[in-house]
């Protein structure tokens, strides 16, 4: 035994000993940062969790894998030595190391949290049993799969992704079960008792998991294990791939199935009646109440219009850092429904255009995003302003306004307006959200009244009111937008582009009055080298030199695939003169820059010299 | 009192039988040539001597021990060299020998050195440094350092080129005369087995097919070149062919067809019409 003990210690002593140093670099980083965790013994918590796993990867990849796959077994297996004897000896040896160099991370971790924790024995003791249990479960699975020889590297993943799989496809308490319950960091605050349920699980599973290695190593004098432990063929190679690549297939398929729990917002102010609506808290709780109803009202009018089914819930949360204009939409990984953001108590709330957008949002959700695809959107995004807008007169004579001023600009950019309709994300890009959403309500309301209420109503539940059922397969047999417009007998797309510009250019000279009024000062940005390849962009509205009324600068550095650019994904830098942006750029950057300017005769932000470019 | 006996010994890989009722005995002190193609059974009967596999069937007994589990103390009397050492191969020939002598009483640490000395083997070399032969040197060392009773050599010669097979056997046949050592080595290479073994035994699909001397066994097997039709009486087993095995008693007393011709035959012919048998008699 000694002799075998000696032949591991020279053979793996530098590996053990810098996979302990790795663990003492991590003790001591954990610790570095124990003051942002609140206490040095959930560093110790930290520790053990994500090294106790890896570390006996390490150990019994190097003392037992290492031995059985360079077939060096074989020549052990001759000697007058059982192989009980050897594997008993590599267990010990692993497991102790492991133990040891674990006390000293606790031993460590006790001597800095001195003063800082109240450390009784008891309390010591507890923390040591429950890391210890988790350690020797860690170690004997660590142990048993290395058996496995070729197959662990299927066996491994399998088990991650069955953990995975448990936690969120089949919602199952992981972290309540035994092992992973007693390194909760729940470990560090839990001083009454050990909890001995799980400390008896824990290593009841790891003693059944040591005597499988044993039965295992031994079962057919050893050459079980020896035949595990030859290389894959590429015909298992491939065997392997393609079978979890199945089982991840088969695991996204059902997680994308999954209904999710509707989101919850605990201090919220709910509509009385109709589509369930809720409206945090901001201010005063009258508000709040008004808003949830209109936005309830707007969506029943919407479902009865579109004849939806099975409404998600729509949630308005407060959000004071945007602007009265600017509306976003929360990402909800975790829960089921729509999610909307704006400052409800600025001055400058537009109170209608939240509500469309809104109902966009609430109809994006409902067509699984197949509404807000660039050929239909601008018909997503009028359909919810001509939603709202329907019995508001003095709303209409605004969005009026505001599309004959965005017809306007289009005017300078006769390429975005040509494909108006085909085009629509970089039309909206270019304009701005609140007159693009006027454009495209000019344009639904202009359709509905060209095509009479029943056609349209066929044409917008076609287009907007479809669920699909998220099948892949579905999207590759939907009919296209030029045949849903076909099919509910509307124009095809280039007599409505030419049908819309001419409604355009009357409204542009049935509003010149007002529109002259609204000045549109020249807007620009340059790039200009600072040093090497690195760049500095500087922006301007209206002179070079001094003050200005109050605008903003949005920006962002695009990457190679971005399409739509989400709002929350934009920097902003609010000014009232040049300058220049708090950024550098190297040479070849692809940026989106633009500037924004309230314009109080149209009540909303005018974007201005919105573009993509290239900083060189 | 024979240092090997195998009755009736049956083993199994899943569906496919390496042995099927092997049956031979190795006297204590002798060389014994085991004989047999690839696949015959001759790597599967030397792992169960050394108690690498066990018998599903039949009884074994080593040194006038039955074997159903190989005791240490049994595995300490016996060497074992094999086809291809895996030996560690970060140690060297001294750290190996240092490792492997202290699972044996008996380990004899100055003949160990002078077994390095004769074989030519390198002691600060690494094994992963050493060319086959060497490494197969090496193996021979470590399993005669410890005076074993018994030594079972599995083709050690195998991936040696012939100048170094010839220096091994020399040395093999001067070692086992020095420590009196029973060998029990296998190979498929004849002219080797002639060379160093006092007994033979061929094996074919898992049954022995003759076991004794080599001279005895020139003596039971001859070519009858005779006119087609006529074959020998009673007591002639035909091999392959024109090659018939008999009792020399038979053969001395001419008990072949009138007019036939009779032929003597090198060990490597007789081995051939064994090996070549397609059917074995029960």
């Amino acid at each position: 035994m000694r002799a075998l003990l000696c032949k591991e210690w020279r053979e793996h002593r530098w590996v053990l000993l810098a996979v302990v140093l790795l663990l003492a670099l991590a003790q001591a980083v954990a610790l570095n940062g124990a003051g942002t965790m609140g206490s040095p013994m959930v560093a110790y918590q930290k520790v053990v969790v994500l090294m106790a796993p890896l570390i006996s990867l390490v150990f019994a990849n190097r003392l037992v894998v290492r031995e059985y796959m360079g077939r060096t077994q074989l020549f052990l297996e001759t000697l007058p030595v059982s192989r009980s004897q050897v594997l008993a000896v590599k267990w010990l040896l692993g497991m102790a190391v492991l133990l040891l160099a674990m006390a000293a991370c606790l031993g460590a971790t006790l001597l800095v949290a001195r003063g800082q924790v109240l450390l009784t024995p008891h309390y010591v003791a507890l923390v040591a049993i429950r890391s210890a249990s988790f350690v020797f479960l860690c170690y004997a699975l660590a142990f048993m799969v290395g058996l496995t020889g070729r197959y662990r590297v299927v066996v491994w993943p399998l088990l991650l992704l069955c953990l995975v799989a448990a936690d969120t496809t089949g919602q199952l308490p992981v972290a309540k079960w035994a092992p992973l319950y007693l390194v909760q960091e729940s470990m560090v605050y839990e001083r009454g008792g050990l909890p001995l349920q799980a400390v008896s699980i824990t290593c009841a599973i790891a003693a059944a998991l040591v005597a499988a290695t044993f039965a295992l190593a031994l079962s057919a004098e050893g050459s079980l294990v020896v035949a595990l432990s030859r290389r894959m063929r590429p015909r298992e190679l491939s065997a392997v791939t393609i079978g979890f690549m199945t089982v991840l297939m088969a695991i996204s398929v059902l997680e994308a199935r999954k209904p999710k729990p509707p989101f919850e917002l605990a201090h919220a102010v709910r509509s009385t009646d109709g589509p369930p609506v809720a409206v945090g808290f901001a201010g005063s709780p009258g508000v709040a109440r008004a808003l949830a109803n209109a936005l309830s009202s707007d969506l029943a009018r919407m479902q009865a219009f579109l004849a939806l089914r099975d409404p998600p819930a729509l949630t308005a949360l407060p959000d004071d850092a945007l602007d009265g204009d600017a509306f976003q939409r929360a990402a909800l990984p975790n829960a089921d429904g729509v999610v909307v953001r704006a400052a409800f108590t600025s001055s400058a709330f537009d109170d209608e255009g939240f509500r469309a957008y809104a109902l966009a949002s609430w109809m994006g959700w409902h067509s699984r995003g197949r509404a807000a695809e660039e050929d239909r959107r601008w018909l997503l995004d009028g359909a919810a302003q001509w939603l709202v807008a329907r019995d508001l007169p003095q709303q209409q004579e605004k969005l009026a306004l505001r599309a004959a001023f965005a017809a306007r600009l289009l005017q300078d950019r006769p390429a975005s307006a040509r494909r108006l309709l085909h085009e629509w994300l970089s039309v909206r890009e270019q304009l701005g959200p609140c007159l693009a959403d006027a454009l495209a309500w000019r344009m639904v309301a202009a359709l509905a009244q060209d095509m009479g209420q029943p056609r349209f109503q066929a044409l917008a539940r076609s287009v907007l009111g479809g669920r699909p059922s998220g099948d892949a397969r579905d999207a590759l047999f939907a009919p296209d937008f030029a045949r849903l417009l076909a099919h509910s007998g509307a124009p095809d797309q280039a007599s409505l582009t030419r049908r819309f510009h001419a409604l355009f250019a009357a409204e542009q000279i049935r509003l010149a009055p007002i529109l002259e009024r609204i000045a549109l000062p020249q807007a620009g940005f340059d790039a200009q080298r600072m040093s090497g390849k690195n760049f500095e962009v500087r922006y301007r509205l209206g002179p070079a030199t001094g003050e200005v009324p109050p605008f903003a600068v949005l920006y962002v550095a695009l990457g190679p695939w971005d399409a739509e650019i989400p709002p929350e994904a934009l920097a902003r830098i609010d000014s009232t003169r040049a300058g220049v942006l708090p950024t550098s750029f190297a040479r070849g950057t692809r940026l989106f820059t633009a500037v924004e300017r309230r314009e109080a005769l149209l009540g909303c932000s005018v974007r201005l010299a919105a573009r993509r470019w290239e900083v060189r | 009192m024979n240092a090997v006996e195998l009755d009736s010994v049956i083993h199994r890989y899943g569906k496919v039988k390496a042995l099927d009722g092997l049956s031979l005995s190795v006297r204590q002190g002798e060389m014994f040539g085991f004989l047999g193609r690839n696949g015959a059974g001759k790597t599967t009967t030397l792992k169960m001597l050394i108690g690498l596999l066990r018998p599903d069937k039949g009884q074994i007994t080593v040194l006038g021990r039955s074997v159903k589990r190989m005791p240490a103390s049994l595995k300490q009397r016996i060497g074992y060299v094999c086809q291809e050492p895996n030996f560690y191969p970060w140690m060297t020939a001294d750290q190996l020998g240092a490792f492997v002598g202290s699972f044996y009483p008996t380990w004899d640490a100055p003949e160990f050195q002078r077994l390095l000395r004769i074989l030519d083997v390198p002691r600060d070399r690494r094994a992963s440094e050493m060319s086959g032969g060497t490494r197969t040197k090496l193996g021979l060392a470590l399993a005669l350092a410890p005076r074993p009773e018994l030594l079972l050599l599995d083709e050690p010669t195998a991936g040696l080129d012939p100048v170094a097979r010839r220096e091994f056997n020399d040395q093999l046949q001067v070692l086992q005369r020095e420590q009196g050592t029973t060998v029990m080595f296998s190979s498929h290479l004849v002219g080797e087995v002639e060379q160093l073994a006092q007994r033979v035994g061929i094996v074919q699909s898992g049954r022995c097919r003759f076991e004794g001397e080599v001279g005895a066994l020139r003596s039971q097997v001859r070519r009858i070149v005779a006119d087609a039709g006529s074959e020998p009486g009673d007591g002639f087993t035909q091999l392959r062919g024109d090659i018939w095995q008999a009792e020399p008693a038979l053969w001395e007393a001419r008990a072949w067809p009138p007019g036939a011709a009779v032929q003597l035959l090198s060990l490597e012919d007789i081995f051939l019409a064994f090996a070549r048998t397609d059917s074995v008699p029960a």
